[in-house]
């Protein structure tokens, strides 16, 4: 049934994104051939298109917080869920469902912006290829790509948490009978405060698990530079812990507690 | 169409009724199959349990009759229609009477009005 | 065997007792009315059943389940107001409905949205309410589900539209479903029930058969539910 949901879900946030994409890519190009010289003919351009470069990321990632707090309370709390959550669907499924379509349009936004920097340096006129672009700017260090790797990993379990965060947050704010989103607020201030003092004690406990983990003496190298991968499997397991809790009190509340208005 | 119920009266017993009317009218002629319950409900706009109910009613007193694999038919026993006839024929007599009597006219003179009447329209 | 148990049901927002220990064994085969004014319980017991909202107190139960996956994959329920994703045209919501429920007949559906000459292509949100409703009233009925929970299924349609829903029902019946419905629009439906149920300030105050209602009183559900809560 999972596939079935996000069958849907996965398009119905993306007919909002996608126009907003294809925009943004195209004024990215404006933006590099507007910055390519310095003739004053085309400065116009490139102011326009720097603040709509700008004006466009900031309304997707406006939107995108949005229709990620929309597309979960009104589907399965609001008018929709009269809809929603008479299918036979599992509320883990539900829950599921829609963090996996937050995360993956997330991934994507994230994906795009990448795309855009590269279309302004193309737009500026660096067509090269990117073995080229390597060797002559970029000297890889030894363990780029493992490390890379775990900040990548850990960068989505940080979205899937923050992603979690929300929906708990107006999960619990549902709870109250009147000002709905008011308390969501409220419920997102506190898990913020829970979160803030969990992690204080998870971030005291990490250098001991570092150490249980890898055998590492320090977190920090001779050379002063944080060991990353050091952080790294302790990180990710506080992140998937707070991930999983916020998963399960979401689970419980539409489970046993579901009061629709 | 729809049929129209009166209210107060249970369904069952308006469509045994509305039925019946049908049946001696030639509406629908002896041996004539009938239409399924559901088709029968649909059509007058009842709940196929009453339809069933009425047509029940209607079987135990022998107007229609069903057989096991090929559905309900009107009967074909000419003595359950004249029976029926005669059954209906009283009934609207003794509304009609009462009607008059109601008027004033007493038994004879419903008598000798009915004589003239007749002479005048046959 | 009962299809629907409910048993000692209460439930309560804030002060307000919504439905007041409610007891109902509900069988198969069976047109039910529940009937009450505005404000009565009916909503609320009808949103109980779907697992839409959690009983204070009691317990109900579909074919021996709790409102549940279990019991949703049996329950068709046609909600007092418009869910459906507004961006969809009906295709795409049988699509969605084919999906999700393995009873649901497509033909029937569309043979039902053909007869009530709704577009297939116009997105809900372009459509009037009336058509909106109908809509949602076609993709319910066309499953062939046990439970039929409709609640006010022909509150803002014409009276031709109402006779089609009403012959929609009549047509779907079968005797391993129990079709509920909700409404307060009584002369308009009570020739299809079986049995109707009065709701009065979240208390059930009558359970009969209509006709046994009719033999009885010597009126119509119509006159008897006047009489119940005149005011």
């Amino acid at each position: 049934m999972l596939a079935k949901l996000l069958k849907y879900e996965l398009p119905a946030m993306g007919r909002k994104l996608l126009p907003l994409y294809a925009a943004w890519a195209v004024t990215a190009v404006f933006l590099g051939i507007g910055t390519q010289s310095s003739a004053s003919k085309t400065d116009f351009i490139a102011v326009m298109s720097i603040l709509l470069y700008t004006a466009i990321a900031t309304a997707i990632v406006v939107m995108s917080v949005i229709m990620i707090v929309q597309r979960y309370s009104r589907s399965l709390l609001g008018e929709e869920a009269y809809f929603n959550q008479t299918l036979p669907v599992s509320a883990a499924a539900h829950i599921g469902n829609k963090l996996i379509s937050a995360t993956v349009w997330i991934s994507v936004t994230a994906l795009v912006a990448l795309l855009t920097g590269f279309l302004i340096l193309i737009g500026m006129g660096f067509i090269v290829g990117f073995d080229s672009f390597k060797a002559e700017y970029i000297d890889i260090p030894k363990g780029f790509w493992g490390l890379s790797f775990e900040m990548i990993i850990l960068i989505i379990a940080s979205i899937v948490k923050s992603v979690m965060q929300i929906y708990a947050a107006v999960t619990i704010g549902h709870q109250a009978q009147n000002h709905t989103t008011l308390a969501s607020i409220g419920a997102y201030i506190t898990v913020l405060v829970f979160e803030g003092s969990a992690g204080r004690i998870v971030m005291g406990m990490i250098p001991s698990m570092t150490k249980l983990i890898y055998g590492a003496e320090e977190l920090y190298g001779p050379d002063g530079i944080l060991n990353f991968t050091g952080i790294f499997i302790p990180a990710l397991l506080t992140t998937a812990a707070l991930s999983a809790i916020y998963f399960f009190i979401c689970k419980y509340l539409m489970e046993k507690r579901l009061n629709l208005a | 169409m729809e049929w129209n119920f009166k209210n107060g009266i249970p369904i069952y017993t308006q469509i045994i009724d509305e039925m019946t009317m049908q049946i001696a009218s030639g509406e629908y002629s002896p041996g004539e199959k009938l239409s399924s319950v559901r088709d029968l409900a649909t059509d007058a706009g009842v709940n196929p349990n009453t339809m069933q109910r009425a047509l029940a009613e209607m079987e135990r007193r022998g107007l229609v009759y069903s057989e096991r694999t090929s559905g309900r038919f009107v009967t074909k026993d000419e003595n359950v229609l004249a029976k029926l006839h005669e059954e209906l024929a009283k009934k609207y007599f003794e509304e009609f009477n009462e009607k008059l009597r109601k008027l004033g006219m007493d038994s004879e003179t419903v008598r000798s009005s009915v004589k003239r009447w007749l002479d005048e329209i046959v | 065997m009962a299809i629907i148990e409910i048993s000692g049901l209460t439930k309560s927002f804030g002060e307000l007792r919504a439905l007041d220990d409610v007891s109902l064994s509900l069988e198969k085969g069976q047109i039910i009315g529940l009937l009450g004014p505005n404000g009565s319980g009916k909503t609320t017991l009808i949103k109980i059943l779907n697992g839409l909202l959690q009983p204070t107190a009691g317990s109900v139960s579909i074919n021996g389940m709790a409102p549940g996956v279990g019991s949703k994959k049996i329950v068709a329920y046609l909600p007092d107001r418009n869910a459906l994703p507004d961006y969809m045209d009906a295709k795409k919501l049988m699509d969605m409905y084919q999906d999700f429920f393995e009873d649901f007949d497509r033909e029937r559906a569309e043979a039902m949205i053909r007869d009530l000459g709704i577009d297939m292509k116009q997105t809900m949100k372009k459509m009037s309410k009336g058509t909106k409703e109908k809509l949602q009233l076609c993709l319910v009925m066309a499953r062939q589900a046990q439970v039929y929970l409709l609640d006010e299924p022909i509150g803002g349609v014409d009276p031709a539209t109402r006779d089609y829903i009403l012959r929609t029902i009549i047509s779907n019946y079968n005797e391993d479903a129990v079709v509920i419905i909700s409404t307060h629009l009584i002369s308009d439906i009570e020739s299809v029930l079986d049995d109707v149920i009065f709701i009065k300030e979240g208390k059930i105050v009558l359970h009969r058969a209509a006709d046994d209602i009719r033999e009885e009183k010597g009126e119509s559900i119509d006159g008897l539910f006047r009489e119940v809560f005149k005011c």
